[in-house]
């Protein structure tokens, strides 16, 4: 669009970590005093954010986001590499971090309705801004140990956040799982830094350092392996994935901008980013190889969760649980679609296949988003009007009392279940065109991605099945309001609802503008390593199948939840419910075959240790307890007896010095 | 001057060696004489035994020096210091101690006088004598208790004090008798040589300072005469962050004293 | 040689560091070992001086200016520390404050009683003879 000088998009850069992480500074530490202005300081933060990354957009748009890289310092050096503060400002950066301020943006103005009132805002407030600072981090550093600081960071910021009510045993107990098990895969992450730091082509651990590194194609399988886990357990995917329905304990604006929009989608970014990256810029058969098995498994991992995750959701009667267990089912979805390998097919080259499959995943990240966010945050609003209840089944009929609240949730769930032409109909499109096309080449692998295009097919009916019931069960049938509301059964204030017209007018606007138009596909273009090929618009097969799954799904939600009238359900959903209830009994499987186990190795253990290692140990210690109770009594609290063992001291050294020379 | 001046920088030329023990020791007999104690003191025993081992102790170190004027004023002001510290630590009433002290800084601003640092001496006088003395009094005079009491008229463990002070005297002395004549930089001065100040790039002011280092008629390195003005040059361009943090302290320490000192219950600690 | 050398003023400056150790250690009263630590510092102070002279070097006595800062900084602060122990104790006397001591010790306890205040001799007690005379009022004035 425009022209800016290489130090004013540098400036501008720096713009977006920085002032949310000195808003979230100064919201901590005028919070004790003014809790007041934690809200201003971290909207105006995070609205800084916004605007600069906005403006990089805009700026690099004209010239589709070729890669800048803007020095800032070094950290450390490690004998010849240092490691800098640089950002690596490209197209597909750029476009993330513009979705992460606006959509933080957003949830810090519906949060200042939200969490009125609460004695912990400022600190509410100002985790958030530390969180988005830390995802502008993680999103823009140059070099894989500063994105690891990101990573870490919106960890934390995770963790604290999920336990901010940390009074409450189970918001403790769920920030403590959330934070173990992301763990296990931040340290697969670390082992991948760790292990490409020891290859001398990668040592500088920078993006392009990595990617132009000439590597052995087991240590680009390794490095994938461990990114993978990495990802697994950020984005909650199985068998990591326990972790995110229990994060619904945090405060709801938490769960709509960290474990819906934003921090759970970065191991899918990591991931678009690495799979194309890694393939280098020859065709290098065993390298591409390398990279098709672990793409397999983020393929098969992404289906079993997206289906399974669609499954539990269905029979799901917490609001907030439904929406967790759809994130889960959506992020599924995009690691599908991150499986689909190079395999040659037609003209184009394995590295664009590749390229097209993680412009797909990055597509629907961000759509998702959007309207992730927007479902979130009128589940939020309807929480906040029943007085903390988000149990379905003690509220109903709420379209007449919550008219802005109930247009914004139908605009989200229209989205989810993927109708035309909102936007999630363009980005999950995308996702089954790439599997239906994979499915087509003849390939070894054709038949696995006929799979996981069935399974993504059968995942969008489910996907439109349990939103509507949910929405059936929220907003129509007769009107129940639960006693716990009280006065605040009706719309919210204007500082929530104004964020909802807004993320929903993007939910319905966003796909078709930078969907069919190709302008997403036009600037990610440029973003370095993607190798994407012009591609129009058409109506094809998997598209009309997907809209077909999704009205089967919707009009059964109809049938069941609004025309029977929450009556006759029980029976036929029954085994859903239980299945959905005990969340496909996966949680059931660890506490038996890991939990248990381990806890009965551990008292056993722990046996052993009091009964015969520490009599043992106790003994050693007897000794020195008998030879300090002989000088005990030197320690007579007079004063003057330290002074005078000090001068014997002295004249001790003294003689040392003329005597005894 | 003659060569036989020179004879005191050989090794252990300077008379004292264990002789020194003698002194010693019948000095601390007469400090643990003197300490107070609820018994009773003999002060007739105690003071001379105690003149008598300073008296001893001042032949001895003196014994080769000629007896010039500022050898009297020598023995003077340091009789008067070691005096007035003896009666520091021996008078049963703190006021008369406090006073004492200004005794000693007196005596020992005289020996700042004799050492070329005539600033030195004021400021000695003002600052201790004058301010911290005065205000122990202050303090003396709030707190004042009734003779004979705890705190004035017992002392602890008075025998194991002057066996150990007397011990640290007399191996500081030895080890100053033994390494006098060796004190190797001291020598190179003695000589005129090797002057560090003028071997190396410092700051000019230290060279303005010590450029006019010159050795006096008895081969002694003499200070420059403007004492004063080239201790400010000294202070305000070599130390010049030193004296800022020093100021600090000051302020730091006068706040302190302020919260420390404050009634506790009047009022909010600062 | 005709006038004191350095190792002269190192023995008084020696002498006074050492009295004043032996005042720290002996005496009881909180501003006497304050008095005490001070004779010390003049001590140190004199040998700087001393070094100062005889090294031609005026680093000595710009640091014994700076000890004389530190010292009236140290002088007021231990006021305001004396002040406050005096305040709870009503008394200078260092050994009141023994807390510091193990558990299991008993407090290290004066038994010898102080001059003035030995126990007085019991009076004689008379026995009682005849009828006890009528007193006169001014006799009860001593």
């Amino acid at each position: 669009m425009f022209e800016l000088s290489s130090e004013v998009l540098s400036g501008l850069a720096l713009c977006v970590p920085v002032l949310p992480l000195i808003a979230a500074v100064v919201s901590a530490v005028l919070g004790s005093t003014r809790p007041s202005l934690a809200p201003l300081v971290a909207s105006i933060g995070v609205l800084g954010a916004f605007a600069a990354s906005l403006l990089l957009l805009l700026a690099t748009a004209g010239h589709g986001g070729a890669a800048h890289i803007f020095h800032y310092g070094t950290w450390f050096t490690i004998s010849h590499h240092s490691i800098d503060w640089e950002i690596r400002l490209d197209a597909l950066a750029t476009a993330m971090v513009c979705m992460v301020t606006f959509i933080s943006f957003w949830i810090v103005i519906f949060s200042q309705g939200y969490m009125d009132g609460d004695l912990g805002s400022a600190r509410f407030f100002s985790l958030v801004s530390l969180f988005v600072g830390a995802m502008a981090i993680l999103v823009l550093a140059n070099s894989l140990v500063v994105m690891f600081l990101g990573w870490e960071g919106v960890g934390v910021c995770s963790y604290l956040l999920v336990g901010f009510w940390f009074r409450k045993p189970e918001a403790a107990a769920a920030a403590r799982k959330a934070f173990l098990v992301t763990r296990l895969g931040d340290v697969a992450l670390l082992g991948a830094l760790l292990l490409l730091a020891c290859q001398p082509g990668s040592r500088a651990l920078t993006f392009d350092a990595v990617f132009s590194a000439h590597l052995d194609a087991g240590i680009v399988y390794f490095v994938l392996l461990l990114l993978l886990i990495g990802a697994v357990g950020k984005s909650a995917q199985f068998p990591l994935h326990v972790w995110l329905p229990d994060a619904m304990e945090g405060p709801t604006p938490v769960s709509a901008l960290i474990h819906a929009a934003t921090m759970v989608t970065a191991g899918v970014y990591l991931l678009a980013r690495f799979f194309p990256g890694m393939t280098g810029e020859s065709v290098d058969l065993s390298r591409l190889d390398a990279i098709a098995s672990v793409q397999d498994l983020a393929g098969g991992l992404g289906a079993i969760t997206a289906l399974s995750a669609a499954i539990m959701a269905m029979g799901q009667s917490d609001l907030k649980r439904v929406l967790a267990y759809s994130t889960l089912s959506q992020l599924g979805y995009m690691f599908m679609v991150l499986g689909v390998s190079g395999e040659p097919r037609g003209e184009h080259l394995p590295q664009e296949v590749i390229g097209v499959a993680a412009f797909a995943s990055i597509f629907h990240l961000l759509t998702h988003a959007f309207f992730k966010a927007l479902l979130f945050l009128s589940a939020g609003s309807v929480m906040h009007a029943m007085g903390h209840i988000i149990d379905m089944n003690r509220f109903g009929g709420l379209r007449r009392l919550m008219p802005i609240t109930h247009a914004s949730f139908l605009v989200g769930a229209l989205a989810l279940a993927g109708f035309p032409p909102l936007s999630g109909f363009f980005s999950k499109d995308e996702i089954l065109l790439e599997l239906w096309n994979g499915s087509l080449t003849g390939g070894p692998r054709s038949a696995f991605f006929a799979i996981l295009f069935s399974v993504g097919l059968i995942t969008a009916g489910l996907t439109a099945y349990y939103i509507f019931r949910a929405y059936f069960k929220t907003f129509h049938g007769e009107e129940k309001i639960p006693h716990e509301a009280g006065h605040h059964a009706h719309e919210s204030p204007r500082s929530m609802t104004v964020p909802l017209m807004v993320l929903a007018v993007c939910s319905v606007v966003v796909g078709l503008a930078v969907g069919p138009t190709g302008i997403l596909h036009h600037y990610l273009s440029h973003s370095s390593h993607w190798h994407l090929h012009e591609s129009a618009f058409s109506v094809n097969i998997p598209m009309i199948l997907g809209v077909l799954a999704a009205f089967t799904g919707v009009a059964v939600a109809w049938m069941l939840h609004k025309a029977a009238a929450s009556t006759a359900k029980k029976r036929s959903m029954g085994l859903f419910e239980s299945l959905a209830d005990n969340r496909l009994y996966i949680d059931g499987l660890y506490l038996a075959t890991l939990v248990r186990p381990l806890a009965a190795l551990g008292s056993v253990v722990g046996w052993l240790d009091r009964e015969l290692i520490s009599p043992l140990i106790e003994l050693g210690a007897t000794v020195p307890r008998m030879v300090g109770g002989r000088f005990r009594s030197a320690q007579n609290g007079l004063l003057q007896f330290y002074a005078l063992a000090m001068a014997l001291g002295l004249i001790v050294i003294l003689a040392m010095f003329t005597v005894a020379r | 001057m003659t060569a036989g001046m020179f004879a005191i920088t050989e090794a252990g030329a300077y008379p004292w060696s264990w002789w020194v023990l003698g002194p010693i020791s019948v000095g601390m007999l007469g400090i643990y004489q003197l300490l107070p104690r609820p018994e009773g003191t003999s002060v007739r025993t105690g003071g001379f035994l105690a003149v008598f081992g300073l008296a001893g102790l001042m032949a001895l170190v003196l014994g080769g020096v000629l007896l010039s004027v500022e050898t009297v004023l020598f023995c003077l002001f340091s009789g008067v210091a070691v005096c007035g510290a003896a009666l520091l630590v021996t008078l049963a009433n703190p006021a008369r101690a406090a006073l004492a002290f200004t005794v000693v800084v007196l005596g020992v601003a005289g020996l700042f006088l004799l050492l070329a640092a005539p600033f030195l001496m004021g400021a000695n006088i003002i600052v201790y004598a004058g301010a911290i003395v005065v205000t122990f009094l202050f303090v003396l005079m709030l707190a004042q208790q009734h003779l004979p009491n705890d705190a004035d008229s017992r002392s602890r463990e008075p025998f194991l004090a002057c066996l150990a002070g007397g011990s640290a005297l007399l191996l500081i002395l030895l080890a100053l008798g033994e390494d006098a004549g060796k004190l190797e930089s001291y020598q190179e001065v003695r000589e005129g040589r090797a002057l560090e100040a003028t071997r190396s790039p410092v700051a000019p002011v230290r060279r303005a300072a010590e450029s006019d280092l010159r050795l006096d008629m008895s081969g002694v390195p003499a200070l420059p005469a403007d004492n004063t003005a080239f201790l400010g040059a000294n202070l305000y361009g070599r130390h010049l962050i030193a004296v800022e943090l020093a100021g600090v302290l000051l302020v730091v320490a006068t706040l302190g004293a302020i919260a420390v000192a404050q009634r506790s219950g009047t009022g909010e600690a600062l | 040689m005709n006038s004191p050398d350095l190792p002269h003023y190192l023995a008084c400056a020696a002498v006074l560091f050492v009295l004043g150790l032996v005042g720290f250690l002996a005496r009881r009263n909180l501003i006497l070992m304050f008095l005490s630590v001070e004779l010390m510092v003049q001590g140190v102070a004199l040998n700087f001086v001393a070094f100062a002279r005889f090294r031609g070097n005026l680093d000595g006595q710009s640091f014994v200016l700076f000890m004389l800062t530190v010292a009236a900084c140290e002088a007021a602060l231990a006021l305001a520390l004396i002040l406050a122990l005096y305040r709870t104790q009503a008394s200078l006397d260092v050994s009141l404050w023994q807390n510091l001591r193990e558990d299991d010790l008993d407090a290290t306890e004066d038994d010898e009683p102080l001059p003035g205040m030995m126990p007085e001799a019991p009076l004689p007690s008379l026995p009682v003879a005849g009828i006890a005379p009528a007193r006169p009022e001014e006799s009860n004035r001593v």
